[in-house]
């Protein structure tokens, strides 16, 4: 496992799936839905500046993931309680997606199919995954990933007959409250969540490219995710603010003369790898978390029983889908900012308050 | 429970562990006691010929030709071998030789190989390796002459492996030959070979290939290394090796190649690749092996490149087809109906009204017949072949369809895979085995399973390396140069480079343009970009 | 790694793999719980909807396909109910859900309500409001975004059971119907997902055609009759077929269709096929005013005549341009009237302020019936004569 390595274009197509994940069946900031392709620039600057904050961590102590960070920063026992926070963060991430998926499936294919059945083969893919590696997963990845970019270029060629401009205006009706508070949302997940990927970068084989790899592959999700947006409300208008997954009632409303049309499966299983990718990384990374935290040797032992644990956890964390989107709508920014912004930053000042010491170590 | 099975296992192999161990046996002087110990070892074989004769001047001493029959070349026993031992003329004019062994050797003979040998039993090895024997009263050594001779298999096209335009030519049983065909593909000097025997009681002459100077010398190492870790009584087949010196014998994909043709091999070599021979069989395996590989045929080299790179990417959609298409039609049938267009949807409907299976149970039911005929089509003799596959086919799915007991689209599903499967030949026992199970998951959880079940192959070729290199290069890890060869196959002045993985010690296969200088010319006068 | 290490190691990966397939055959052996084999399944067409006889609730009525009957067909009518290659069932409940569900008291198979085309309306459902009927249709998964919504005065069920011409099932038949709409222009033919878009823009009213059955020679038959216009979500009037095109001449939907009108100054008619029509509506605020400016362009070619002028000289194509555009005009204007008598915006002008001006649509939304009435409205039609088909001149003069 510590032999690993990624090359940084692997990160950047790391970042794509994490970040598209599972925002694009259920995104965030769902109040100004019409105007969310634009807003989503905003939040991709603000993610940029909550990633740059954690890169220029990693900058600091090269080499290091975040747990090993907080030991230094903090000394060992406050170290392991950020920590100890920070791996929660990871499990709900992990949750999160899962029960977004779970719930699309049981709402559009499997009505009547027991969650058990949905998960088990999850639970499967996902402990194989992470047990063969993170070399495994980036390799796994690339396709995929090519996969999703091809197909949201294709959608932009099967809508042309049913886009409408008429549906994107008006551009700027929302008070600029609700404009900023949206972009926070969006700011925050999916973009801040990208600081789980401090805990993967001492595997990357370039570091000096990290900080590159990352960005490109935000700023490429947030296009993509922006395009898609734009796509769904040229083609639903303001009729996407109703639905609970808007892009899945986008592609099933493609429609080429009538032959070229029920094609909203492929978009699905699309997304659903995309999911996989992510909670394998949410898993992935609550291993080597746990593995440094109670400076246990082995990882893939613990993939097993912390898969099983997400699982169990997911239907406890978010039981019903109303919840949910009231906790994307209300909660999660806090929640996203304590996280990406304020956890980070307060390891940032600390590391330079450490300053001098940090250098020796670092070198 | 399952640790008393396991312990019975354990047990079991153990006592299959018995050291055979033969102390060293010297020949003795002694000629009757030599030939007593021959038909010791042999056996009363009535293929073991002793053919006695005098050696040396008058009176000259006893001595004895021995060989086994069928193994040998009789022209070159007969004309080569016995007849200057019998001309009186040879043996001088009343020379004293005690050495008659290296007299017979230097001066008599006209054998081109021979081999002295002290050892009985590298003396019973070379007889069975088709040698001829001399032993002569009062020296205890043998002379080992190499008179092989044995009827073989004419050089032909493998059946499994033909193409439309090309070479015709494929490997034989015999390794001398197939490493012959190999020198006339490749005539540098670089092309190197080692050989070596492995299975104790099969004694199977190994060869490994490779072209000096391209190879990765620690990749030859590797397979020196793992081929003599090797420890079994027999070697029957390449495939033998295969399971043995694999990176991941469980999977269901093949990390070795298979071909019995001497163009790729050739071209396999050229990339930087090593070859195993195996004596006994034309089948030749290549490392490290890539899944691309499966869908590349010395065919795509003779024609346009244009028409090669269509010809691919039907090949890459038959396989997707040949997996796919069963569970597909499954998943859709059963799960998303909603997928279906309507009039598609109701032409289905009418097709299977009445059926008493479920979708899923038909498609794997009438998969299973299908491939029952296959097999029974290839074990059956030539004049019943034709026949049951007539039988099979008509008969059989007509009357179940008309029967109604399975639908008419479920056999058109299972024709159209039976017909794809074997576009790619490379990946026959994979492609089955996943088509089952993506079918069974895709009658189980839809779509859903389908894709779980594709993902799982997928982190699992990931996972997968042939000897160190990534199984699924240059698909993932995505290596830009490398594709021009996969996803199209490049025009021949297009493929400048080797694949990078594999051929990086000398990763330039041809300079830029076309002309080529003089200067450039290497001291034996090759091109130095070779 | 010690022996003792070793085996251990494997007894745990046995015990691991033990409950592992536990879980698989757990997993695949209680039963696929969502499959539907194609044999179980009835594959509805076509839906209607419509109120209980006693007031309460929502009777629904399918026409399922009987897919046997399509191969071998005995007729698409006559020949008694076992010959027709579909069945129509009617079931009821309080909700439109519950009485999809209480189907099963009559169908021996799950109703599959994907593949249905259609999905046709009472009148008097329709006045009571659309919201809460089509809700189900909306939110259910089964059902597809891209139903057809039809109004009818009578039951459902008399569409379903009319002939369906040269189709087997006329469910099928109406929505291949509405897809050639362009051949006339009079019917505007309505997906469920552009009746939603529309009815979340407040000020804009909906529009949804009308089918009814008539007598042909002893057999039913289905007839399609103008438009009825729904204000919020409920039925207030119709428009007839020409009002429907003056609707369709202002949204720019009119692809197709012919128009026939006296020649001036001579005696007979001739009739213009319209190829393509564009429009473009600006809608202006002044003082709490709404100004509306409607252009349209329309270009066709002369398909019939009935006088025996000739007709394919510069001159009366100009003549004939202007009477056309005159009668477009007409027909935009009875439309408007219509729409002014019902105080419904179907037009959509109150979306376009809504994307262009918002904050003034932010204003005057509120009362949007009153200004969509006081609205000035402002028409110009450009007409334009391309064509004369293969002949210039009458055969004889």
């Amino acid at each position: 496992m510590d032999k690993e390595r990624i090359s940084p274009r692997q990160l950047t197509f790391l970042v794509i799936s994490f970040t598209i994940g599972s925002w694009i069946v259920l995104p965030s900031g769902i109040e100004a839905w019409q105007n969310l392709w634009l807003i989503m620039f905003l939040s991709l600057g603000q993610g940029l500046g909550f990633a740059y904050l954690a890169l220029l961590l990693f900058r600091r102590h090269p080499g290091k993931t975040l747990f090993e960070i907080h030991e230094i920063v903090y000394g060992p026992l406050f170290g392991k309680l950020f920590s100890l926070l920070f791996l929660w963060f990871f499990l709900q991430t992990g949750a999160g997606a899962l029960a977004v998926f779970v719930t699309l499936l049981k709402t559009t294919v499997f009505t009547a199919t027991p969650d058990l059945a949905l998960l088990i083969p999850w639970v499967i893919i996902v402990v194989y995954g992470c047990r063969r590696g993170i070399e495994v997963i980036a390799r796994s990845n690339e396709p995929l990933v090519l996969a999703t970019i091809g197909l949201i270029i294709a959608s932009v060629f099967l809508v042309l007959n049913i886009f409408e401009r008429e549906n994107l205006l008006p551009l700027f009706n929302l008070p600029l409250s609700a404009v900023l508070w949206n972009s926070l949302g969006i700011a925050v997940f999916p973009f801040g969540q990208n600081v789980l990927f401090l805990m993967l970068l001492p595997k990357v084989n370039q570091p000096q490219k990290v900080m590159g790899a990352v960005f490109r592959g935000m700023v490429l999700a947030g296009l993509l995710l922006s395009l898609l947006q734009f796509l769904a409300v040229g083609v639903l208008g303001k009729v996407g603010e109703l639905f609970v997954f808007p892009t899945y009632e986008f592609y099933r409303m493609i429609n080429i003369g009538e032959v070229l049309t029920r094609l909203e499966l492929i978009p699905l299983l699309n997304f659903l790898t995309m999911g996989f990718i992510k909670i394998m990384l949410c898993v992935y990374t609550m291993a080597v978390g746990t593995a440094q935290l109670f400076n246990l040797r082995a990882v893939q032992p613990l993939v097993f029983p912390l898969g099983i644990l997400v699982l169990l956890l997911t239907r406890q964390i978010y039981p019903s889908i109303s919840l949910h989107l009231q906790y994307i709508r209300d909660a999660q920014p806090y929640f996203g900012l304590f996280f990406c912004l304020l956890l980070p930053l307060l390891t940032l000042g600390m590391s330079f308050l450490r300053g001098g010491l940090q250098r020796e170590m670092a070198s | 429970m399952f640790e008393m099975l396991w312990r019975k296992l354990r047990l079991a192999h153990q006592r299959k562990k018995t050291p055979v161990s033969r102390s060293r046996r010297d020949l003795s002087p002694n000629l009757e006691a030599n030939l007593t110990a021959f038909q010791e070892e042999l056996g009363a074989s009535p293929d073991l010929i002793i053919r006695r004769l005098t050696l040396g001047p008058r009176p000259g001493s006893a001595g004895a030709l021995i060989y086994i029959d069928g193994l040998i070349d009789k022209q070159v026993v007969n004309q080569d071998v016995l007849l200057p031992l019998l001309n009186e003329g040879n043996w001088g004019k009343g020379q004293d030789v005690t050495d008659l062994l290296g007299y017979v050797a230097q001066s008599i003979l006209a054998v081109g190989e021979m081999q002295t040998e002290t050892e009985l039993r590298q003396v019973v090895q070379g007889l069975l390796a088709g040698d001829t024997i001399l032993l002569v009263d009062g020296q205890a050594a043998a002379l080992l002459l190499s008179t092989k001779g044995w009827d073989k298999r004419a050089i032909q096209e493998p059946e499994a492996e033909q193409i439309i335009q090309g070479p015709h030519e494929g490997f034989t049983e015999n390794l001398r030959t197939n490493t012959a065909l190999l020198r006339r593909k490749i005539a540098t000097a670089g092309l190197h070979f080692e050989e070596m025997k492995l299975g104790q009681r099969t004694q199977t002459a190994i060869a490994i290939a490779y072209l000096k100077g391209v190879v990765n010398e620690k990749l030859v190492e590797e397979v020196r290394l793992r081929l003599k870790r090797i420890n079994i009584d027999y070697i029957l087949d390449a495939n033998y090796l295969q399971e043995f010196i694999s990176d991941a014998p469980f999977s269901l994909f093949p990390t070795l190649t298979f071909t019995e043709r001497p163009d790729v091999v050739a071209a396999k070599l050229l990339e930087g690749r090593v070859a195993i021979f195996v004596d006994g069989t034309p089948v030749v395996n290549t490392v490290p092996a890539l899944l691309v590989e499966n869908f590349q045929s010395p065919d795509d080299y003779n024609f346009p490149y244009y028409y090669a790179t269509m010809i691919r990417w039907f090949r890459y959609l038959s396989f997707s087809l040949a997996v796919l298409a069963p569970a597909l039609f499954v998943a859709l049938g059963s799960y998303h109906q909603e997928l279906i267009p309507t009039p598609l949807m109701i032409t289905l409907k009418t097709a299977t009204e009445g059926t008493p299976f479920p979708l899923a149970i038909e498609v794997v039911m009438m998969g299973l017949v299908f491939e029952i005929l296959r097999e029974a089509g290839v074990r059956l003799a030539r004049p019943f072949g034709q026949t049951i596959s007539i039988v099979g086919a008509l008969v059989i799915g007509e009357a179940a369809v008309t029967a109604g007991l399975v639908g008419a689209p479920t056999i058109i599903v299972i024709a159209l895979t039976a017909i794809t499967t074997f576009v790619v030949p490379g990946l026959l026992g994979p492609g089955i085995f996943l088509r089952l199970i993506y079918t069974i998951l895709g009658g189980v959880l839809g779509a859903y399973g389908i894709l779980t079940g594709m993902l799982f192959t997928l982190l699992h070729l990931a996972s997968l390396r042939s000897f160190g290199v990534p199984y699924l290069a240059p698909l993932a890890p995505v290596i830009p140069a490398d594709l021009k060869d996969v996803l199209v196959r490049a025009p021949i002045w297009a493929l400048r480079t080797r694949p990078r993985l594999i051929g990086w010690p000398r990763p330039q296969r041809q300079p830029f343009g076309f002309a080529v200088d003089e200067e450039e010319k290497g001291e034996d006068g090759h091109d130095e970009g070779k | 790694m010690t022996k003792a290490n070793d085996a251990g190691h494997r007894r745990l990966w046995w015990k691991k793999s033990l409950w592992l397939l536990l879980l698989f055959i757990m997993v695949f052996t209680s039963g696929c719980w969502d499959r539907r084999e194609l044999e179980n399944i009835a594959v509805v067409l076509g839906m209607g909807l419509n109120h209980t006889p006693g007031g309460e609730g929502y009777e629904v009525s399918f026409q399922i396909v009987r897919a046997a009957q399509i191969k071998s067909p005995g007729g698409s009518s006559g020949g008694g109910e076992k010959m027709r290659p579909f069945w129509i069932l009617r079931s009821s409940g309080p909700t439109v859900f519950e009485a999809i569900r209480n189907a099963t008291f009559q169908s021996s198979r799950r109703l599959f309500l994907s593949h249905s085309q259609v999905l046709v309306i009472n009148e008097a459902v329709a006045r009571e409001g659309l919201t809460p009927a089509l809700d189900f249709f909306i939110r259910a998964h089964e059902p597809r975004l891209s139903l057809w919504l039809l109004l009818t005065a009578e039951d459902p069920v008399q569409i379903f059971d009319a002939s369906a011409g040269l189709e087997m099932v006329s469910s099928q038949a109406i929505s291949d119907l509405l897809q050639q709409y362009h051949l006339t222009s009079k019917i505007r033919p309505v997906r469920l997902a552009e009746y939603v878009r529309l009815i979340m823009a407040k000020t804009t009213a909906n529009t949804l055609p009308v089918i009814r059955t008539i007598e042909n020679a002893g057999k039913k038959e289905f007839y399609f009759e103008g438009t009825g216009v729904i204000k919020g979500d409920k039925l207030v009037g119709f428009l007839d077929p020409i009002e429907t095109r003056g609707l369709l001449w202002v949204l720019g939907e009119v692809q197709g269709g012919v128009i026939t009108f006296d020649v001036p100054g001579k005696k007979g008619k001739a009739t213009l096929e319209i190829f393509t029509s564009s429009s473009t509506v600006t809608v202006q605020v002044k003082a709490d005013k709404i100004h509306v400016k409607i252009e349209v362009q329309v270009r066709s070619g002369l398909g019939n005549q009935t006088t025996y002028t000739d007709l394919s000289t510069p001159d009366q194509f100009k003549k004939l341009e202007t009477r056309q555009a005159e009668v477009i005009k007409g027909e935009i204007e009875a439309a408007l009237a219509k729409a002014r008598e019902y105080g419904a915006d179907i037009f959509g002008f109150g979306q376009q302020l809504y994307g262009h001006d918002n904050r003034a649509w932010q204003r005057l939304a509120a009362d949007w019936e009153r200004h969509f009435r006081e609205a000035t409205v402002e028409i110009k039609v450009k007409a334009v004569l391309v064509e004369l088909g293969l002949t210039t001149r009458p055969v004889l003069d």
